[in-house]
């Protein structure tokens, strides 16, 4: 038609663009046509609004709203207070279990002390209750000499330095004071890492020994535990019969026995 | 529910007769059988003679102690899954490093609590024993 090659090179170019433009003009009409739906929604919303019944709707709505908030209110408080007595419950169960566990501690280490009638092996069920259950590392456990009054070192445990010759004048130190009070002293020493117990052992009135704990396990330093009170009590109670016992049988055995 | 039989090592009866105690809530103390030794001789003669679930060991003990005992077990023996439990006074740190060296599975130091000794028996043995504590 009378176009030279590079004037319809041209064209063809332009028309290119021109298709291009269209392409765009058809997305940013969509894009308008969108637009003006989400505000026509928009509108048709905030007319509704303007309707009575709609108010009441909304109103009612509000309502049902307060009244399940004061019942989430309520059930929140509920839930507390669930929680608060299931915490007193557990805590309960916890406290029971630790008493469970002292009683089985006691029931065993009195059965222990009271099975054996010789000196030897009260001794040592003193030993198991004191290193196993109470978890003292440095310890002794003294008799008392009938005759003498002193203390003699009868089983113990680190103790060697601290009582060379194994035995104690009844009236020195507050081993000697212990025995002669009657009374228990539990404490510090002023030493670190002693937590000394001194428990004096009598029997039917009479003094037969003494148990003392200078130093605990590594693991047990922070101090003796309620349980530990209680074995201890146990012990200057019911070590010092089953010891008096197993000395009474003992002597027996030894009349009997020449005959 | 499965039975199981569980071996307490220990030369003194006041723990043995204490460690029974506890373990009988292990599995509400049902279908558990509790065997004691007083050393670990005794107590390896046992686990080459029979299958034990667990082991629970002191360690100072007369003719064998709990370290010589765990140390045969696994190698004598060459029982290396049968769970040994070391209970004892010495809580030091080389202590423990030491037990475990000898191929224990777990280390308490006395006096050890019920609770404490459960979960720990719990833990090794899995789902498949319930601790009742």
């Amino acid at each position: 038609v009378g176009f030279t090659s590079n004037e319809l090179l041209d064209i063809l170019a332009k028309s290119e663009d021109l298709a291009d433009l269209l392409r765009r003009s058809r997305e940013a009409a969509s894009d308008l046509v969108r637009e003006n739906e989400e505000l026509k929604s928009r509108l048709d919303a905030l007319e509704r609004r303007d309707d009575p019944n709609a108010r009441g709707e909304a109103a009612e709505e509000s309502g049902e709203l307060a009244r399940r908030r004061q019942e989430n209110e309520r059930l929140r408080a509920e839930l507390m207070a669930l929680d608060s007595e299931y915490r007193r419950f557990a805590h309960r169960c916890i406290e029971v279990e630790a008493q469970n566990e002292a009683l089985a501690n006691l029931y065993v280490a009195n059965c222990q002390l009271h099975t054996s009638l010789e000196p030897e092996g009260v001794a040592h069920a003193i030993q198991d209750i004191v290193e196993g259950l109470i978890g003292a590392s440095q310890w002794a456990l003294f008799e008392r000499d009938a005759e003498t009054g002193d203390l003699v070192l009868k089983a113990g445990e680190g103790v060697a330095s601290r009582f060379p010759t194994g035995r104690i004048r009844g009236d020195e130190g507050p081993e000697g004071r212990a025995v002669q009070s009657g009374r228990p002293l539990i404490g510090g020493s002023g030493i670190e890492d002693e937590q000394v117990a001194l428990l004096p052992l009598t029997a039917g009135g009479e003094r037969v020994g003494l148990i003392a704990i200078y130093r605990m396990l590594a693991h047990k330093r922070n101090g003796y535990s309620p349980i530990d009170y209680e074995l201890l009590n146990l012990l200057s109670g019911q070590a010092a019969n089953a010891l008096a016992s197993s000395r009474l049988f003992a002597a027996r055995l030894r009349t009997v026995q020449p005959i | 529910m499965e039975s199981k039989t569980f071996l307490v090592v220990d030369d003194s009866a006041t723990i043995r007769q204490l460690l029974t105690l506890t373990l009988r809530k292990y599995n509400g103390g049902g279908q558990l059988k509790i065997i004691e030794a007083t050393d670990g001789r005794e107590a390896l003669e046992k686990v080459r003679m029979a299958h034990y679930d667990l082991v629970l060991t002191d360690i100072k003990m007369p003719n064998m102690d709990g370290l010589e005992f765990v140390h045969k077990v696994r190698t004598e023996l060459e029982n290396t899954t049968l769970p040994i439990i070391i209970i004892s006074t010495k809580g030091e740190e080389e202590d423990v490093a030491k037990g475990m060296a000898m191929g224990a599975t777990a280390y308490l130091t006395k006096p050890v609590s019920a609770p404490k000794l459960l979960e720990t028996i719990g833990r090794i043995l899995g789902q498949g024993g319930q601790v009742v504590s």
